[in-house]
């Protein structure tokens, strides 16, 4: 049986995993990935909560808001992704380089 | 306490000229449409004429009501403040008592005489095309300010239209704007009138304060005067290098009344800006300076004769400036070369008069003598602009002469304004005025330091009369001094112009029905009842605090018009048998004539005692040092300097661009502030 702790932990592991991937993986790509990930985290314990309260409610009136949410949640990201890789395509453009080290724009 | 008795057709005795005076400004500025000159003449005049008949037709109300009634047309609450019981309102409210009812019939009735007076003046003498219905709004205007002063119900609303009195009386100064003189003079008179202004607000808010402290916060004229008692005992203490004195409200109050007339009326300290005024057209001196302007002081004043009875200081020092003011300016009117100097000079003159009038502790006489001083006064300045327009604009004494032969009417006019003017006994409306005031001035005699009052003021009597005959003289009489050419083309005013200066001029003659007093009345061979009407009008609103009136009036009768007299005759003589003489008493008293000529260098006193400092103030300290120096360079130009370094030497740091310390951060951030919710939601 999956319990609801089951779920906040994977959510957790999932997001720690994400942090620490987007802090020390120099390739943007990776890094573009685990912000994904740490996404996915939250995503999750979303669904988890859903079902919490799902499992509590009565019969006739199950809320759906809670898997709604994390549908349109998903589809935000896809978006917000589409534009980080356009931005990275066009810093692989101008400078040749994957590197988050040469990603220094936003530098004094 | 007065009775008040409503009427509602008060607000429109100032209502009319302002709607008209709107409405040429209105035309001539936003709709650059100029109405012709006939119509401006009709709307305009129609417009005085409706303010004079319901002044008329106020007085008549008033009259037939008891005495110390006054008519109170309240149109709306203006400003009001606080929360029952201690509320203040200001009223736009309109108060026709005996004060009020003698300036507004005097200030319509001259007004609108001084009117159709420009109706033909501003016609010929028009130097730009919106020239005439210009003059027609500033003046109609001017003219609604003034009812304003006179006919307000509360001090509130006087300040209003006292503003509004020095604004239109800048603008006709510098009426012909173009020219330098004339701009220079109307700034002068504007400055010194907002210190008239700002020392009236002073005031105003003083009998404020001391009113609400007991009690009774109002500004409403009546119920100033019934609330007076709490005047009593309130002081402020002077600082203690300066001996730590108290000094009674009611003095400090009236300081500052009397610093705001004083500026109103060209008096002494404020004295200089009355001889560049003479740059506007001269209706408008006839209009400003001749009926209006210092008259407004005058009335101020008299209004609160009740505040000056328990403030005996400032009384004092009125009839002091009054008389130094007088003396002072008929000296400089003796060698002023400038026909309308002399003129404004002679007003500054009366206006001391009137001062010393009040300051002696009778208002009526001063009152009267504002009347006859509005009889006159405006005649002596249209005649005179009827001089200078015949000569081509010529103000210069010394270059008229013997032009009264070709403009005979407008002469005998000017003698009776004249005669009037310098007090000629028999008939003369100015005569019984002054006497009165002298006589006030010499009951005077018995306080000490007011002694030499009496004798000063006759010295100005004389002095006074001089300079108004030799103004006669030099102008109309003797050689002709001007190009020959321009002689041929003086001729009498125009019908509309002369009908003016008569009317005005048989005012003073008749004028004296007011205000004979009962020992003259008594030489008449019919009997004369109850003569001297103006005063038992006014008993119940001015408060006369001089000493009780002497007996006999005739010992200071005989000395006025022995000063008078010694005045005239050689100013006669001079100028009229030995006309080379007054040039070799020039040169003879050199010293005196230039001390006089230089106007007792009071300009240079105050050019260096005031305005030098003021300027060099203003530019080295106030200019270059703390506006250049600490408000720019230190305030300005210092944060904006600190905040650079700071940027360049320690904030840029903290962005060095690296997007991952920026998320660690991110991280760090949003993990302090979970932990932070959930230990302040555990605690809860």
């Amino acid at each position: 049986m999956i319990t609801h702790d089951h779920v906040l932990a994977l959510s957790a592991l999932l997001f720690c995993a994400g942090a620490v991937g987007a802090l020390l993986r120099r390739n943007l790509i990776v890094v573009l990935m685990c912000i994904e990930l740490m996404f996915a985290a939250v995503v999750v314990a979303l669904v988890g909560f859903d079902r919490m309260w799902a499992a509590r409610a009565v019969a006739d009136s199950v809320p759906m808001e809670g898997r709604v949410f994390a549908m349109i949640g998903i589809a935000v990201v896809a978006a917000q992704l589409a534009v980080g890789l356009a931005i990275l395509v066009s810093l692989v453009r101008n400078r040749d380089s994957m590197d988050i080290e040469d990603a220094r724009l936003l530098r004094w | 306490m007065l009775s008040e008795v409503t009427s509602s057709f008060l607000r429109f005795i100032p209502a009319l000229p302002l709607l008209t005076g709107v409405l040429h400004l209105v035309s001539i500025g936003l709709l650059r449409r100029r109405l012709s000159a006939r119509a401006v003449t009709t709307i305009s005049s129609a417009a005085h004429t409706g303010a004079l008949l319901l002044s008329i037709l106020a007085f008549w109300e008033l009259i037939a009501l008891d005495d110390n009634a006054a008519l109170v047309d309240r149109v709306g609450t203006w400003i009001g403040v606080g929360v029952a019981p201690s509320v203040f309102t200001a009223d736009l409210a309109f108060r026709f008592d005996a004060l009020s009812a003698i300036f507004c019939l005097v200030v319509a009735g001259v007004g609108l005489l001084v009117q159709v007076f420009a109706a033909g003046y501003m016609e010929a003498d028009q130097r730009d095309d919106r020239g005439f219905q210009r003059y027609f709004g500033y003046s109609d205007l001017f003219l609604a300010s003034m009812l304003i002063v006179v006919l307000a119900d509360n001090l509130v609303l006087l300040f209003l239209g006292w503003v509004g009195v020095g604004i239109f009386s800048y603008l006709l100064i510098g009426f012909w704007y173009a020219e330098q003189v004339s701009a220079r003079a109307a700034t002068s008179a504007f400055v010194v009138g907002r210190v008239g202004d700002l020392a009236l607000v002073i005031g105003i808010v003083l009998v404020f304060w001391t009113l609400a402290a007991a009690g009774s916060a109002t500004l409403r004229l009546g119920e100033i005067e019934a609330a007076l008692q709490a005047f009593d005992g309130v002081s402020f203490a002077l600082p203690v290098w300066l001996g730590g004195h108290p000094i009674a409200v009611a003095v400090i109050a009236g300081f500052c009344f009397l610093i705001a007339a004083c500026a109103q009326a060209a008096q002494l300290p404020f004295l200089l800006w009355l001889p560049g005024s003479t740059a506007a057209p001269s209706p408008a001196s006839a209009l400003v300076h001749g009926a209006c302007m210092g008259a407004a002081g005058v009335y101020l004043l008299a209004r609160l004769s009740f505040l000056f009875a328990i403030a005996p200081e400032a009384a004092a020092l009125m009839a002091w400036i009054g008389v130094v003011t007088a003396l002072l300016s008929a000296g400089l009117a003796c060698v002023e070369t400038d026909i309308k100097r002399v003129l404004a000079y002679s007003t500054a003159t009366h206006q001391g008069f009137m001062f010393l009038g009040v300051g002696a502790g009778d208002p009526t006489a001063a009152v009267h003598h504002a009347v006859s001083h509005a009889f006159f006064q405006p005649v002596l300045f249209m005649g005179a602009g009827v001089v200078i327009a015949s000569l081509r604009q010529e103000h210069n004494l010394l270059r008229m002469g013997n032009v009264g032969s070709r403009i005979h009417l407008t002469r005998i006019c000017m003698w009776i304004a004249l005669l009037s003017s310098i007090g000629v006994p028999p008939f003369w409306s100015g005569y019984f005025s002054r006497e009165q005031i002298l006589v006030a001035a010499h009951d005077a005699l018995l306080i000490p330091l007011h002694a030499p009052l009496y004798v000063l003021a006759l010295v100005a009597v004389g002095l006074l009369a001089f300079s108004v005959v030799r103004l006669m003289y030099l102008a109309l009489y003797g050689e002709t001094r001007f190009p020959g050419e321009i002689r041929m083309r003086i001729e009498e005013p125009e019908p509309i112009m002369l009908r003016p200066m008569a009317i005005l001029a048989t005012l003073c003659v008749l004028g004296c029905t007011i205000g004979l007093p009962q020992a003259w009345a008594d030489l008449f061979p019919f009997s004369v009842k109850d003569s001297d009407s103006i005063r038992r009008f006014l008993a119940g609103v001015l408060t006369t605090s001089a000493v009780e009136q002497s007996p006999s009036s005739w010992s200071v009768s005989g000395q006025v018009v022995g000063m008078t007299v010694l005045g005239a005759l050689p100013a006669a003589l001079l100028y009229v048998f030995r006309p080379e003489l007054p040039q070799k008493l020039e040169t003879r008293f050199a010293w005196l004539h230039g001390l006089v000529a230089n106007r007792f260098y009071l300009d240079v006193l105050f050019e260096r005692g005031i305005v030098q400092p003021m300027l060099t103030l203003s530019d080295r300290v106030l200019g270059r040092w703390l506006d250049q120096r600490l408000i720019d360079g230190v305030v300005v130009d210092g944060t904006a300097r600190l905040l650079q370094r700071l940027s360049d030497r320690v904030l840029k740091h903290t962005e060095p661009g690296t997007i991952q310390l920026y998320l660690a951060l991110m991280l760090v951030g949003g993990l302090a502030m979970v932990i932070w919710l959930l230990r302040a939601g555990g605690a809860a």
